[in-house]
């Protein structure tokens, strides 16, 4: 794995110039080494061309360049800046499809006037992938979408670290002009004082800490009334998304050790939150990476039934890891977003360890090469493997598996050695034949509850069941599973 | 005939109307309704050939061969400019292909053109071309002598060659395996005042793909550029060409040769008193 060579002067550049505002153009430029790139140039010519003819874009012209630092000798209206670099080796081992699935969204994105034009590692780390770097969950979002504009609330469940709130924003961002959409954090508001006030700052443009003082006095009062202010001002339907709720329960948790004085302060925040909900058809979203109603059972003694509203019938969405149509595909798109060209043997290496069913280790992983790649400008395979050795020791990505496993799991310890084992045994087979799904339920017959321990497993863990057999949905996730289950000590 | 009306002629006679893999002829065949249709097929012909890029390679690997060159020289020198590439017309246009396929053609010997639409792709040998336009007359001869190396040299030498070399000879061939030179060419043999070196590359992997490549200094591209415009282009419309003109446009190149001659006497003694 090698950083892309940028120094390279010549190339074939696909020049963009907005037909509309003249000013605004984006170059990509194919940097070319010698005769073994002609092959690559080709494709990538009828790749392209075609995809502008079918969709009718505007504006785009080929030149070949020299020196992309004096582009604009080849036409005044191209700048350097603007000039978006590759390789045409990145291209040379790929069918026209896969050229096509790489490079259409980026016509594509050009067209739209996007800044950003493929995803990068760099770039998803530590925050919520949006614009590019949310990759593709497109069915789920216009599925999701659909539900609300029938009126339907959810709580869409997944452990940390898989893309839940990016798909709330991403939600967000399409329901925009139909919707009035409030978005509430509990992780960074988690306690009804704060979540209240925060509503209503966002609704008066009052500031935090005063809203806050208003809150505190009578959290259920503020959140019920700016709410109702909110639903009442806008003519659209309201959807308030809610990122963590059991943040909320734990706040309350800390700041009262009293379980009877713990469950009315619960109910009466979720009652705050249903009554304009249901008095207005406003619709809610809440993600969490805990299960709340199973919190709200164990630590309240509270059932669903017991509970306000919308909050009594509220059903879960799990969330599974992304099921990709072209996994290497989408892999080599975040390899070119991050500057980083696979060398022989890498692109194998990388297929057989790591995808993006499961994107923030994935990203975390490359992140991580290429901080490496840029100290050491190259790494072997057996490097990325060191690497990878030490990313699956140290990484954090996947804890929230152990912390569903060993603390949520539904009936118990036991059952939850009885998940261990039948995830150890799926991770000792090769990754594309996994066990029987008829062996899963042999193992889960001895314990109680096994159809919903069965269930939680599926729902929990990135497993999936096609054919008659239960696999991995994540090559990371495997290595991940077996680096935890190592016996011997190096 | 003009060159317009060979054209036409040519198109009209000559073009493979209808057949597999070309147009049919247009629902109203006027002289310039047929020139478009035809001008196009031969764009999207010659795109598909892909000969852009093959030309883009080969330039590629000459940057890297001329880039070893430019390392080489004095370091004091290497800030000036040893050469750029000249970055107009690397693809010959539809209407020169036409212009060319009838200039070899003769209108009332009723054969057809030598040249024929089905082969002009790989019969022409500039059909892709590019310059290197370099500073001093002496800088030709360096990059010159750099591009034919690999191509003179006994294969057991190649070893001993640039990393830029090698790979320029590992990945094309040049056809004779040397540049020919306009630039010493003796009086009695020169038609035009042009002088430049002139080489064609193919691919290994496509030998009927050729790309021209071209090496002039600086005056001699001037040059270039100015006859092209007062002379060669109204030639070619067939307008007539003063004689006295011809005269001093030629003798401008001499001239022109003459102090790039004078520069490099120049550029060698001030080396000299430097020690380098």
């Amino acid at each position: 794995m090698r950083l892309r060579n940028e120094n390279l002067k010549t190339g074939k550049a696909l020049a963009w110039v907005d037909k509309n505002r003249q000013a605004k153009t984006r170059v990509v430029l194919f940097l070319v080494q010698g005769a073994g790139d002609i092959s690559a140039l080709n494709a990538i010519d009828r790749v392209c061309d075609n995809w502008i003819k079918q969709q009718g874009y505007q504006g785009f012209s080929w030149h070949s360049v020299a020196d992309p630092g004096q582009i604009s000798l080849v036409d005044p209206r191209l700048f350097s800046a603007d000039i978006r670099r590759f390789e045409a080796c990145e291209f040379r081992d790929l069918s026209e499809d896969q050229i096509e699935i790489l490079l259409n969204p980026l016509i594509d994105r050009i067209c739209a006037g996007e800044s950003e034009l493929l995803p990068r590692a760099g770039a998803a780390v530590g925050a919520p992938a949006e614009g590019v770097q949310f990759l593709n969950r497109t069915a789920e979002t216009n599925s999701l979408a659909s539900m609300i504009r029938q009126g339907e609330s959810f709580f869409i469940r997944a452990p940390r670290r898989t893309g839940k709130t990016s798909l709330m924003r991403r939600l967000q961002e399409l329901l925009l002009s139909e919707f009035s959409v409030l978005s509430l954090n509990l992780e960074r508001d988690p306690t009804p004082a704060e979540a209240a006030a925060r509503v209503r700052s966002t609704l008066t443009g009052e500031g935090f800490q005063v809203a806050l003082r208003s809150a505190r006095q009578d959290s259920a009062a503020v959140l019920s009334g700016a709410l109702n202010s909110i639903c009442e001002g806008s003519e659209k339907p309201l959807v308030l998304f809610i990122d963590e709720l059991v943040s909320l329960f734990n706040g309350i948790k800390s700041a009262d050790p009293d379980e009877g004085l713990r469950r009315a302060a619960t109910l009466s925040f979720l009652k705050a939150l249903a009554d304009p909900i249901a008095a207005h058809e406003a619709r809610v979203v809440i993600a969490g990476s805990v299960d709340w109603l199973q919190y709200l059972e164990s630590e309240l003694s509270a059932r669903q039934s017991d509970l306000p509203g919308i909050f009594s019938r509220l059903q879960p969405i799990p969330l599974k890891p992304l099921d990709l149509e072209h996994p290497e595909c989408e892999l080599r798109r975040l390899l070119m977003g991050s500057e980083l060209v696979p060398e022989a043997g890498d692109v194998n290496w990388l297929a057989e360890h790591i995808d993006l069913a499961l994107p923030f280790p994935a990203v975390k992983f490359l992140d991580q090469v290429l901080a490496d790649v840029k100290n050491r400008s190259r790494i072997t395979t057996q490097e990325l493997q060191s690497i990878f050795d030490l990313f699956l020791a140290q990484t954090e990505s996947f804890a929230d598996f152990n912390e569903h496993l060993n603390r949520h799991c539904p009936t118990g310890s036991m059952a939850a050695d009885v998940v261990a084992g039948v995830l150890s045994e799926i991770a000792s087979h090769p990754f594309e034949v996994g066990i029987e799904n008829e062996r899963v339920k042999t193992i889960f017959a001895r314990t109680d509850q096994k159809d919903v321990v069965y269930q939680w497993l599926y729902d929990t863990f990135p497993i999936t069941s096609k054919d008659g057999r239960t696999r991995f949905m994540s090559h990371l996730f495997q290595h991940w599973w077996n680096s935890q289950m190592r016996a011997e000590v190096r | 005939m003009s060159t317009d009306g060979k054209i036409e002629a040519l198109i009209k006679e000559h073009f493979p109307w209808g057949q597999d893999g070309y147009p049919a002829r247009p629902e109203h065949p006027t002289p310039e309704a047929l020139k478009e249709t035809a001008r196009e097929w031969i764009r999207e012909r010659v795109r598909s050939t892909g000969i852009e890029n093959v030309a883009l390679a080969l330039q590629a690997r000459i940057e890297t061969v001329l880039t070893e060159l430019e390392r080489q020289l004095p370091e004091i020198e290497r800030p000036r400019l040893f050469y750029r590439w000249d970055p107009s017309h690397n693809l010959k246009s539809p209407e020169s292909i036409l212009d060319k396929i009838a200039r070899d053609w003769d209108p009332t010997a009723a054969t057809a053109p030598k040249i024929g639409f089905d082969d002009f792709h790989t019969a022409m040998d500039d059909l892709a071309r590019f310059r290197i336009v370099v500073n001093f007359l002496s800088d030709a001869e360096k990059v010159c002598s750099k591009l034919e190396d690999p191509y003179k040299c006994s294969p057991a030498d190649l070893v001993s060659l640039s990393p830029g070399q090698q790979a320029l000879h590992r990945e094309f061939a040049l056809h004779n395996h040397s540049l020919e030179d306009s630039i010493l060419r003796a009086p009695e043999k020169r038609v035009s005042g042009e002088r430049c070196r002139k080489g064609i590359f193919s691919p290994h992997s496509n030998r009927g793909l050729k790309v021209e490549i071209q090496i002039q200094t600086m005056l001699q591209e001037a040059w270039d550029k100015k006859d092209h415009f007062l002379i060669y282009e109204p030639r070619r419309r067939g307008e007539p060409i003063d004689g006295a003109d011809s005269i001093e446009i030629y003798a401008m190149s001499e001239l022109l040769y003459v102090a790039d001659l004078t520069f490099d006497r120049l550029l060698d003694a001030i080396r000299r008193r430097r020690g380098n």
